[in-house]
């Protein structure tokens, strides 16, 4: 009798606590055979490369099919002003749904969501505000120098090149025009026009 | 004697120079008033100084540190003039191309990266902002109480994640305590007996505890819930529900999304145009921590490993090494027979992030929220509803169409275009 409880006490103990898994450990696994990638997985370390990455740039002087490429220097701001035009012609909608939630997503964390530098991370007083794109200079700055801080970033803003593509960097800009459109007083709207013919 | 002569000599002449050069900066320099909070006109001036400070100078400048440019405090006593000072500011290359020393000196010190001209600041703005700058608290007192508050949020959230660690803790404890007081309890009943005159037989530990009753009743339960475990331990095999790996930065989602709200997409850029949703390189943690330099929680150090790997010299305010690779451990993890991807998920279907990775903006440490099996990936393939009519694509469908025209269907489900078919993820 005695012996009968005290095996089944121990099975117990065993079985209800062997299968208690720390959050720091991942599942079990059984016989895993098809579960673990044989090829080097995105995002995994690689011993092959001497960087110890499995994501590589294209090696240099290679370029992707349609891939734009900026020509100027990260010390070509000024220059930016006449070089740098606006290929894309985007529709209201376009402007409207992606720029916006390009903008939102990307841009508005600092600049807030009107553009006028009081995003929420301003208001919060973790980041000192931007100027506002609602006055000057920022209000007329040239479309090409504006390209150009999305690319190389400007003072304590960042470099945009690796989040945007070249067409998500114009519609965002085209979206913040939009932005500086709407903000202006009904008088101005000669200008208003003007901007959209440009384009 | 006759030595001496030429030692005092130079001795004054070492004095008077060094009085010299200390009256000269001490007379030279910019005089910026000390402005107390009842001085009206003074935090007046102040205040106008904070707004044209904080449209003009803070996307170089802070005040206490170098960022792009040099801290703004102390700048009184660094320049000679009050007319060069504003020189500067209305138009830095002009003065330095004009020969000045000290413009030379800010210009090649700070990575010569020229000062914006700002001509429309005139001499009392200039001076309205060094009030601020040198008086900060009197403009804005409420800063401190703001950056308190964010300090008591963040401890919250780490109270409770330490919560279920007391309840283990206690339990523990009672546990103790109830073996201690039934040792007394069985002592003081045998010391009681023997006194009466009773022989008390000594019956070994173990038969008394397994020839208990209530002993008996708690292995039945117990067998009972080894069952379930089997089953339960069966079923969770190969997976990780749960998972929540140490990872070498203690990133807080609980910071960033939650007390922050930074979009998921700001880090996760590839969440909409690719099959992963991509975790950020050091580039996009140093858009905000170039300025960032302290958390609310860990202080500098998880901050600074950012640094490190992003071979950033706080110092120089310059990338100085070459990046290296932080080692993230990934946590979401599909066998390699499965295939998932995100855009598919985000983009076309629209589905937000908390659907499976739950409320990450609550994550102190990020774990997996789903558990990621086939079950859990056919449940919501059956019960979500595709946006039929929104999405062109779904045109050519025309028997569901017309279905839906008539009323005969009331939705159309993931499975019915085909989300259940095996090779859709298998293949």
């Amino acid at each position: 009798m005695l012996k009968q409880y005290q095996i089944i006490f121990i099975v117990l103990v065993l079985g209800l606590t062997s299968c208690i898994r720390s959050s720091k450990q991942p599942g079990r696994q059984y016989m895993p055979d098809m579960a673990e990638a044989v090829a080097y997985e995105a995002g995994s370390p690689n011993p092959i490369f001497k960087d110890g990455k499995t994501n590589q740039l294209a090696p240099a002087g290679s370029m992707a099919r349609g891939k734009y490429i900026y020509p100027l220097s990260d010390s070509d701001y000024e220059k930016s002003a006449s070089v740098i035009t606006d290929p894309f012609t985007f529709t209201k909608d376009e402007i409207e749904g992606e720029g916006k939630n390009l903008f939102t997503v990307n841009c508005a964390i600092c600049h807030g969501e009107k553009g006028d530098g009081q995003g929420y991370l301003v208001q919060i007083n973790k980041f000192p505000p931007p100027p506002s794109y609602l006055s000057e200079p920022l209000l007329s700055l040239a479309d090409g120098k504006r390209y150009h801080t999305l690319m190389y970033g400007k003072n304590m803003m960042g470099s945009y090149a690796s989040q945007l593509n070249h067409r998500e960097r114009w519609l965002v800009l085209s979206y913040v025009k939009s932005l500086q459109a709407a903000s202006k007083p009904a008088a101005v709207s000669s200008e208003k026009t003007d901007s959209t013919k440009t384009k | 004697m006759y030595s001496c002569k030429p030692i005092r000599k130079i001795l004054a002449l070492i004095v008077i120079t060094l009085f010299l050069s200390l009256s000269s900066t001490s007379f030279a320099a910019v005089a910026v008033p000390d402005v107390a909070a009842t001085d009206a006109a003074g935090v007046e001036r102040a205040k106008a100084g904070m707004a044209l400070y904080k449209a003009n100078c803070t996307s170089c400048h802070a005040i206490d540190r170098k960022v792009v440019g040099p801290a703004l405090a102390g700048v009184w006593d660094r320049w000679e003039s009050e007319a060069k000072l504003v020189a500067w500011v209305q138009n830095s290359s002009k003065l330095i191309a004009s020969g000045d020393a000290y413009a030379n000196k800010v210009f090649n010190e700070n990575n010569k990266s020229v000062m914006s001209a700002f001509p429309q600041l005139t001499a009392e703005q200039v001076m309205d902002i060094l009030i601020y700058v040198k008086n900060p608290g009197v403009a804005e007192p409420a800063k401190a109480a703001t950056s308190t508050d964010a300090g008591a949020t963040a401890g919250g959230a780490e109270n409770k994640g330490a919560s279920a660690w007391y309840i283990w803790a206690l339990v523990a404890f009672l546990v103790v305590l109830a073996l201690l007081l039934w040792t007394v309890t069985s002592k003081l009943d045998k010391a009681v007996r023997e006194k009466a005159g009773e022989v008390v037989e000594e019956i070994p530990l173990a038969k008394k505890v397994f020839s208990n009753k209530t002993f008996k009743v708690l292995m039945l339960i117990g067998s009972i819930l080894l069952v379930f475990n089997i089953f339960g331990g069966a079923i969770d095999l190969g997976r990780s529900q749960g998972y929540a790996p140490d990872q070498p930065i203690k990133f807080s989602h609980a910071l960033h999304v939650g007390q922050n709200k930074i979009e998921c997409q700001y880090c996760h850029t590839g969440v909409e145009k690719s099959k992963h949703a991509s975790i950020p390189g050091t580039q996009i943690c140093m858009n905000c921590h170039k300025y960032v330099q302290q958390g609310p929680k860990y202080g500098k150090d998880e901050i600074a490993k950012i640094y490190d790997y992003a071979g950033w010299d706080v110092d120089k305010q310059k990338f100085t090494q070459a990046p290296k690779n932080i080692e993230w451990v990934k946590i979401h993890n599909l066998p390699d027979h499965v295939y998932f991807n995100h855009s598919q998920h985000v983009k076309v279907g629209g589905v937000k992030c908390q659907t499976c990775h739950g409320k990450v903006e609550e994550y102190e440490v990020m774990k997996q929220f789903a558990p990621l099996s086939m079950g859990w990936c056919i449940n919501c393939h059956r019960q979500t509803e595709v946006k039929f009519a929104e999405n062109k694509y779904y045109s050519v469908f025309q028997k569901y169409q017309d279905e839906l025209k008539k009323g005969t269907k009331s939705k159309v489900t993931v499975e019915d275009i085909g989300g259940t078919e095996c090779q859709k993820c298998h293949y």
